[in-house]
């Protein structure tokens, strides 16, 4: 009997040193990764003070390669300058039902995206961009952003998004793009 | 006197550590992408990436396309030019290639040579997509034989694996001069 008290302190202490070595790994991993994702029905939806909307949302069919589209994103971050410092660098993507994620280019193919699907005023930032460079006076952060995904998911996708310190909450908008005839 | 169950536990205390030791994984080891080979005209995928060779070349001066200047490059060895295609399977990624020569040494693609047409250092890996790429590489003409290419996710490679891809069982064409798309 008293072996086997031995043996379950033995085990104890072996879990509890193997949980101390890898609590920061955990808390890395809790803090790396959109854990809880909410879920909105709208175009706007709030998240630890920042109100997230989504402005416009554009996609385009190439006759030469019909089973995918370019999509043009452009939204907006509002609320307390503190509030939004926490959500630089932001984590942004196009999730399908599937739980597969698309994420925006961020080379010169997303700038011709944006030319051909932006409009004349667009600034070029992109979300983490747009929070660094925001307006003075409280305005909203606008941002944009260029996609690449398959036609078939046009119908199914929506917005993922968290920032560095709201994670493990993120936060999920539909998004309906409207799509544009070919140049 | 020491009874034989103590020092038959201790003996077998010690072989158990022993083994342990000796098998304990290397910094090396640890780290690496766990690889996938896929056969000759094989298409096979890891957890994020997945891909197949589509042809393959070689040349002993490349020139790039008027777009970015137009320049001839010509290398001591030979350009192996590999043309793939590549596919994301749950999250949009970029990745990056290497030949593994007969030897067992490893050549990264040439940094020579960028702005070309589906350059793969240029490529994004989307999910539902293929996509073409070309992977470009400067070696010596006895490691294009045997050899293979690997593909990994350019950014933290040990968290999938590596792709291993043998390339067309016939020789790949040769050619002086090969003209890079812009």
């Amino acid at each position: 009997m008293r072996q086997l008290g031995w043996i379950t302190l033995a085990l104890l202490f072996t879990g509890l040193s193997v949980l101390l070595v890898a609590w920061p790994d955990l808390r890395d991993l809790r803090r790396g990764q959109n854990w809880n994702v909410a879920g909105i029905d709208g175009d706007t939806g709030e998240l630890n003070g920042v109100t997230v909307s989504i402005d416009q949302a554009r996609a385009m069919i190439f006759p030469a390669m019909p089973d995918r589209a370019v999509l043009y994103l452009r939204m907006s971050l509002q609320g307390d300058p503190d509030r939004m410092r926490d959500w630089l660098m932001c984590d942004l993507a196009l999730t399908d039902g599937r739980g597969r994620a698309w994420r925006p280019f961020s080379n010169a193919v997303g700038l011709q995206i944006i030319e051909l699907l932006g409009d004349p005023g667009d600034n070029y930032n992109n979300c983490s961009q747009s929070l660094a460079l925001r307006p003075e006076g409280g305005g909203p952060s606008m941002s944009v952003q260029a996609f690449l995904v398959p036609v078939p998911v046009l119908k199914d996708l929506r917005l993922r998004i968290s920032g560095m310190t709201t994670r493990p909450h993120a936060l999920s908008l539909p998004l309906r793009p409207v799509l544009r005839p070919p140049q | 006197m020491i009874g034989p169950g103590p020092i038959l536990i201790s003996a077998t205390a010690l072989a158990l550590l022993a083994g342990m030791m000796l098998s304990n994984p290397d910094y090396d080891s640890v780290v690496r992408p766990f690889e996938v080979s896929v056969p000759p005209e094989g298409r096979g995928q890891t957890r994020l990436i997945g891909g197949q060779i589509t042809g393959w070349r070689t040349a002993d001066r490349v020139t790039l396309p008027s777009s970015v200047g137009g320049q001839v490059r010509e290398t001591q060895g030979v350009f192996l030019i590999v043309d793939l295609k590549v596919f994301g399977t749950t999250e949009s990624t970029m990745i990056r290639a290497a030949w593994i020569g007969a030897s067992g040494r490893r050549y990264a693609t040439t940094a020579r040579i960028s702005g070309t047409l589906h350059q793969l250092e240029d490529v994004w890996l989307q999910p539902g997509l293929e996509s073409r790429a070309t992977a470009i590489f400067e070696l010596p003409p006895d490691e294009i034989a045997q050899g293979a290419i690997l593909l990994t996710l350019r950014i933290n490679p040990p968290l999938d694996g590596t792709l291993r891809i043998a390339p067309p069982p016939e020789a790949p064409a040769h050619a002086e001069n090969i003209g890079l798309e812009g």
